[in-house]
């Protein structure tokens, strides 16, 4: 990745974390070496993961009186995304996975655009991959693509390749421009196949998507052990 | 109880002084927007909860 292009992605997912909307105003910090906004941005999830976590561990503790449909619908209609989303970590795994099924796909595109994957892996990974695959169609749909590569590298192989068939070729570019970890990104590109990533990167040239575009073809080449052609 | 302002991360080094003060207010802002989201959303979801738990779960929660 080059660093203008890997300081705009980490720009991009500081920006969603202290959701702003606009991306350039965070223009000031492109400057920057990503691993110095990476850090930060870490820095930044654990302080608001962190933050009123005696309040948000009672709260934990109290779900265990209320039966699953009872806390869905209370996690839906007053808890709210950001806060379900700092409460989901806390939960046992299986009793999370358990209230998330009473959830509409809405919501949970909404809660998943908070979620920090890595504090919940075994409820991202014990939900269903249906379920996976249309909430990946709604953060989709409300423009969550740097959420979206959060949970990249957190999938197994059926929900990323049930996600990778149903997302459009511009909103999977976008994803895998952002996503954690490029151990993955062959992978992804393996499932995509030949003939659709050449046409998806082709049609980033006139979509407005050719940084990107160019960033995720030298990222490839790089992990081939190819110099990378721009 | 720290002051907010002291809770936050250092900015990244290499940040423009000038830069500096206008990340630390958005950084602010987040936080400031969760706690006020929590406490709104533990009133809130007090409501939805049946009322004959609701003295048990207020009492747990301390609110």
């Amino acid at each position: 990745m080059s660093r203008t292009s890997a300081s705009r992605a980490e720009a991009a997912k500081l920006g969603r974390l202290l959701r702003v909307d606009s991306p350039q105003a965070l223009a000031f910090l492109l400057p920057v070496p990503a691993t110095e906004l990476r850090a930060y941005r870490e820095a930044v999830t654990d302080l608001l993961y962190d933050d009123e976590r005696e309040l948000l561990q009672r709260t934990a503790d109290v779900a265990r009186l209320l039966p699953t449909h009872t806390l869905a619908r209370i996690g839906e209609h007053a808890l709210g995304p950001l806060i379900c989303a700092r409460l989901t970590g806390m939960l046992d795994p299986r009793r999370a996975v358990e209230i998330s099924a009473h959830f509409t796909v809405d919501f949970l595109a909404q809660l998943a655009g908070e979620l920090d994957p890595r504090r919940a892996a075994e409820v991202v990974s014990g939900i269903a991959t249906d379920t996976v695959v249309a909430v990946s169609v709604a953060m989709a749909a409300n423009g969550e693509h740097v959420a979206m590569g959060r949970f990249v590298a957190r999938l197994d192989e059926a929900a990323l390749s049930g996600c990778v068939e149903a997302l459009g070729d511009e909103d999977l570019l976008r994803v895998v421009f952002v996503m954690e970890g490029d151990e993955r990104l062959a992978s992804v590109f393996e499932m995509i196949g030949p003939e659709r990533a050449k046409r998806m990167l082709a049609a980033a040239q006139t979509s407005g998507l050719a940084e990107e575009a160019q960033d995720v073809l030298g990222r490839l080449h790089c992990l081939a052990g190819e110099d990378d052609p721009g | 109880m720290p002051r907010l302002t002291d809770q936050l991360p250092p900015p990244p080094a290499s940040l423009d002084r000038t830069c500096d003060a206008e990340l630390r207010a958005l950084t602010e802002q987040a936080l400031r927007r969760q706690r006020s989201e929590l406490a709104q959303a533990i009133d809130a979801a007090l409501t939805h909860v049946p009322l004959p738990l609701r003295g048990v779960v207020r009492r747990a929660l301390g609110a």
